[in-house]
């Protein structure tokens, strides 16, 4: 097991000794996590992450051997569950409204929209403006700015074409710009130096 | 427009991306480790031969007849599920439009005084070519549809088309283009998932409403056809249509070496859909099981039949000023 160099033969490997699997864990788990880490808030980080290997674990037979890193793999499972996270918030929101017109002054339900606020006024900025884009678009930035992976790695780790992957960057770079200027905290114009 | 710095640079630079704790690693490697010691207990019992032996044996004998064909369709379509993960994605440039190319015939009734005749309706088969380009990212959809000579099921039916002159009316032998932008249809506002079960899960909940709601094998089987003409699905995506139509009672109607042909029954009709070996949608057909004395429809017509070239990317429109409605 030990000699196993690339994960590619790490996973075929795992097909028939499933313990092998955990080596691609120790591999990438940091790498999973502070990606996640940068597109949701912190409590749900640590569930995302443990949830990619699961899944990958389960998925394992359907890796493309022909390639030898899993980490765009990885990253496109992380990616498909930070897009359900956010329409499961989007729901709980949608749940949360229609319960403010059904129970319009109950206190219970004010302390615990105040709780979401201000929950969601202590992020960072930058954080804010992920939120503020579109689901399908926070991976692809994060992917792209964060992880610093190629049109190509990222069209291979979330299934798209890398025609779509230039455009979705190109969209959500004009909404980062528009929200990070509107909210007056931070100038682009600026420089760090 | 600033010219200043790139949002993507700032980013970069201020995102927090915390490194994980140790009990963040520790939970992760246990839920893990869980899941492996879960594979091992549920694989344990198939690796010994002789069980696995007793267990098929005593399936085979309880449901060989039904189950025969059904398999063979499961076993075909997960290999081409497997296939069509590998294949290299159709690339879009923005700015490029997807064009695809289909020969339909499709059932069309009209009320029978539209003919000038005593009966309620007329029912008759009518052609098109349909050339379709599609640029995703503007919503934007043209197709242009060539309409071609119709045929009756009735000789007289045919004679009393011409005789009212029906065919300006369905412009047979004419070319029309039709051009939308802001095009919303709804299969393609759904972010389907690419994991198999959750794909099933949404398709469930796209056709009935809600995840619980009942739906038939025909209605997964079309949305499933809708998913791979329409949405032009990269690899992952579609191979996971191909598994969720590899769970459902298909019949396999044709194992080629370039393509396979499953079919479901639905309501007196059989749908039937050919797959090439990389997954994708090569013809759709319906076939009428009973007949229908109203519109006079023989038992095993065609009602609808459609092939389709493979998709493309083209830089730009064809011109059709002449033709466009």
């Amino acid at each position: 097991m030990a000699s196993l160099e690339s994960d590619s033969e790490l996973i075929c490997a795992s097909l028939g000794e499933p313990d092998c699997f955990a080596l691609v864990f120790d591999r990438h788990f940091s790498s999973v996590f502070k990606f996640v880490a940068a597109s949701v808030r912190r409590d749900h980080v640590g569930d995302i992450s443990s949830e990619v290997f699961v899944r990958a674990f389960e998925q394992r037979n359907r890796f493309n051997l022909a390639y030898q890193s899993a980490r765009p793999w990885l990253l496109g499972i992380a990616s498909n569950l930070i897009a359900d996270h956010y329409r499961k918030l989007a729901r709980e929101d949608r749940a949360y409204r229609r319960a403010s017109a059904r129970a319009a002054g109950s206190r219970d339900f004010e302390n615990g929209a105040s709780e979401r606020v201000d929950a969601e006024m202590l992020l960072p900025l930058l954080q804010k403006a992920l939120h503020a884009l579109r689901p399908e678009d926070v991976s692809i930035v994060v992917l792209f700015a964060v992880d610093q992976m190629s049109y190509r790695e990222i069209a291979f780790a979330l299934g798209i074409p890398q025609g779509t992957v230039r455009s979705r960057l190109s969209r959500a770079r004009v909404r980062l710009r528009n929200f990070i200027e509107a909210s007056g905290e931070l100038r682009l114009d600026e420089t760090n130096e | 427009m600033n010219s200043g710095r790139d949002p993507f640079d700032v980013l970069r630079e201020q995102i927090q991306t915390p490194e994980p704790t140790p009990e963040d690693v520790a939970t992760a490697r246990g839920r893990l480790q869980q899941a492996i010691a879960a594979e091992r207990r549920s694989a344990r019992p198939w690796r010994d031969w002789r069980v696995l032996a007793g267990v098929t044996a005593a399936v085979a004998l309880v449901v060989a007849v039904p189950l025969a064909t059904t398999s063979r369709a499961q076993a075909a379509l997960t290999e081409i599920a497997q296939a069509s993960r590998e294949a290299a994605p159709l690339e879009v440039p923005l700015g490029s439009f997807v064009a695809t190319t289909s020969e339909r015939s499709d059932l069309a009734i009209r009320p029978g005084e539209d003919f000038e005749l005593d009966q309620e309706f007329v029912a008759y088969l009518l052609p098109t070519t349909r050339q379709v380009w599609r640029q995703p990212e503007e919503q934007f959809v043209m197709i242009r549809t060539t309409v071609g000579t119709p045929s009756f099921f009735d000789p007289l039916h045919e004679q009393a088309y011409y005789s009212a002159e029906l065919d300006k009316a369905d412009r047979i032998g004419k070319t029309v283009v039709d051009q939308f932008t802001d095009v919303a249809d709804p299969i393609l506002e759904v972010e389907w998932p690419r994991d198999p079960d959750q794909l099933l899960s949404a398709m469930n909940e796209f056709i009935g409403g809600t995840a619980d709601s009942e739906t038939t094998p025909s209605d997964l089987f079309t949305l499933a056809a809708n998913l791979l003409r329409e949405t032009n699905p990269p690899p992952e995506l579609r191979g996971s249509i191909l598994e969720v139509l590899a769970g459902l009672p298909l019949d396999l109607d044709q194992d080629g070496d370039t393509s396979i042909k499953v079919s479901v029954l639905d309501d007196g009709r059989r749908l039937t859909m050919e797959l090439s070996v990389h997954g994708d949608l090569l013809s759709e057909s319906t076939t009428l099981l009973e007949a229908d004395p109203t519109l006079g429809i023989p038992v095993g017509t065609l009602i609808s039949e459609s092939t389709y070239q493979m998709a493309r990317v083209v830089d730009e429109l064809p011109i059709h000023s002449e033709e466009a409605s």
